[in-house]
């Protein structure tokens, strides 16, 4: 495997409380994201994404451990030339029209300035605010605002896009049009990694998913193996029910006909029920496999963590 | 895209902000609703009313640059971390001094336009008046420039740890004390001795001395242009108290964690 762009080992980030005391939130975190990966960072609120992110543009520095980007010390400024960046709340000068805004962006971000004009013009067009960008960002909705973020993340073609809460605020028509271009990034064979509360999305554009909790990662999986992971087994039966202890996380639905349903997470778990309801008489078995919800899934893992 | 570019860059905004704030009209229009009011009197024909004129014009002109400049200096940092402005930009290869130079530039910029348009203001109001002023007094226009460098590098030093209000309140306490300090030192020191008096001496030496940049007096009296090397020095002594605070909120805010 090639060498990671995101290398975070052990990190951990602090913060100091009104009182001067340290709160931690992140904790040992460790991490690597290689090249062309498309990584989604999910957890609860207040889990460590953010402080994981802000670690690795240097706005915040660790209590002990390290990140590096681009096999550079994070937050050091020859990384960020190949960092495209959204914040989990995007907000820009409104006193700026979202032209004036990506023109800023442009000279901080080292794009020649005979460029700047063409560059522009083609973000906007992409982000879908031609008409509006000679207004002042104030009379911006959220949603817009979001997409003068992008704009600027994406400027330039970055080698790695961190996105925090890519489509927060965003109604579903331009939550498509942001996948959309998330994923001519990832064809492109750009890193991506982003953190996210909408799981469908994760699903659909990630090849990894990191799930992490009060400040640790608590599972990383490959998109196949969290499927795989994620697949839950429904064993439809007629006949007798069956007598308790059923495997750990079995549901039971009576179904129509006199029919149970016996919906389980594992294929071992699945093939005991069966065994089961052989064993005790149980008629014209069925057995049904679904794909399962990440939702479900990190509920279940997070649940399973925690307790 | 050098980092002079990108300094630039980032005063550019920041002076804009201010111009679209329309913050610098509003005193503007009030410094001259005051000048020309005293203006008003100076044309009843009463001898010697001239100079209260320039003294009102010198004395608004002071008290609004320093409150401008405070002001536009105080917000800059805490206004972007409140905001969160300021995470975008940083997140570009921008490191945090350039950044800070930037609003720094940017509010050194737009007070000394505040302060030469206040001048363009007296200029005309002594032009309406027939009031006259020598060589000294753009002397004192540039003089007056300089001070605002000062005063910007001392409260946007101070915005790296004080909030807005505080800082605005903490600045113009402090530039009004470095307006002050060094007559109400003199006066003291001839009270005292022994190390009292080498405490005080050192005070003297240490502190900047703000009241040295205000040739208002001079003009009010009409004194002759002061020697060139003296402007020289004057703008020597505020780039060096400015570097010495520029410096030290550099250092700072590069360990800050945002």
């Amino acid at each position: 495997m090639s060498q990671p762009i995101i290398e975070i080992k052990d990190l951990s980030v602090t913060y100091k409380t009104d009182r001067r005391e340290q709160i931690p939130a992140v904790t040992g975190l460790s991490l690597d994201v290689y090249e062309g990966e498309v990584v989604g960072f999910i957890g609860p609120n207040g889990a460590g994404k953010t402080t994981t992110i802000k670690a690795l543009l240097g706005f915040r520095f660790p209590s002990a451990g390290s990140a590096r980007v681009f096999g550079l010390p994070a937050g050091s400024v020859e990384s960020r030339k190949r960092i495209g960046y959204l914040p989990e709340v995007a907000q820009y000068y409104p006193f700026l029209t979202a032209r004036e805004t990506l023109k800023l962006y442009a000279k901080l971000g080292d794009i020649p300035k005979e460029n700047h004009e063409s560059l522009i013009d083609e973000l906007i067009a992409k982000v879908r605010l031609t008409g509006r960008d000679r207004e002042p960002l104030r009379g911006y909705s959220k949603g817009m605002l979001q997409r003068v973020g992008i704009a600027q993340a994406i400027m330039g073609s970055p080698d790695l896009l961190i996105l925090d809460e890519v489509t927060s605020g965003l109604d579903p028509v331009a939550r498509l049009h942001v996948r959309n271009l998330l994923l001519e990034f990832k064809h492109k064979g750009k890193t991506v990694f982003f953190s996210s509360h909408e799981l469908t999305e994760v699903t659909m554009l990630c090849d990894r998913v990191v799930i992490i909790d009060g400040g640790r990662v608590v599972e990383q999986k490959t998109m196949a193996d969290l499927r795989h992971a994620m697949r839950t087994f429904t064993v439809v039966a007629a006949g007798p029910s069956l007598p308790d202890p059923l495997p750990e996380g079995t549901q039971i639905l009576n179904g129509e006909n006199g029919r149970v349903h016996y919906t389980t997470p594992s294929k071992a778990s699945c093939e005991r029920i069966v065994q089961l309801l052989k064993d005790n008489g149980g008629e014209d078995l069925r057995i049904e496999v679904e794909a399962g919800s990440l939702e479900d899934y990190f509920v279940t893992t997070i649940g399973h963590k925690v307790s | 895209m050098n980092t002079l570019s990108k300094i630039v860059a980032v005063a550019h905004v920041t002076v804009l902000e201010s111009i679209r704030r329309k913050d610098p009209y509003v005193v503007l229009v009030l410094g001259l609703a005051i000048m020309f009011g005293a203006g008003i009197f100076s044309s009843f024909g009463v001898k010697g009313l001239e100079k209260f004129v320039k003294d009102i014009a010198f004395a608004v002109t002071n008290v609004f640059a320093c409150v401008i400049c405070v002001a536009a200096a105080a917000r800059q940092l805490p206004n972007e971390i409140e905001n969160r402005t300021l995470f975008p930009l940083i997140a570009k290869p921008i490191s945090r001094t350039a950044f800070f130079l930037g609003k720094y530039l940017g509010v050194a910029v737009i007070s000394s336009l505040v302060v030469l348009a206040f001048f363009v203001e007296i200029q005309v109001l002594f032009w309406i008046f027939k009031i006259e002023a020598g060589s000294v007094f753009y002397q004192a226009v540039y003089l007056r420039v300089v001070s605002m460098w000062f005063i910007a590098a001392v409260s946007l030093a101070l915005s790296i740890i004080l909030t807005q209000s505080a800082n605005v309140t903490i600045s113009l306490l402090l530039v009004l004390a470095m307006q002050t300090f060094a007559n109400t030192l003199i006066t003291v020191h001839s009270g005292l001795s022994g190390t009292g008096k080498r405490v005080a001496e050192t005070l003297y030496w240490l502190a900047p001395h703000l009241e040295l940049f205000n040739l208002g007096k001079l003009v009010v009296h009409e004194y002759p242009a002061v020697p060139a090397w003296v402007l020289l020095a004057l703008t020597v002594y505020a780039i060096l108290y400015s570097s010495i605070f520029l410096t030290a909120a550099c250092l700072r805010l590069r360990r800050m964690p945002l």
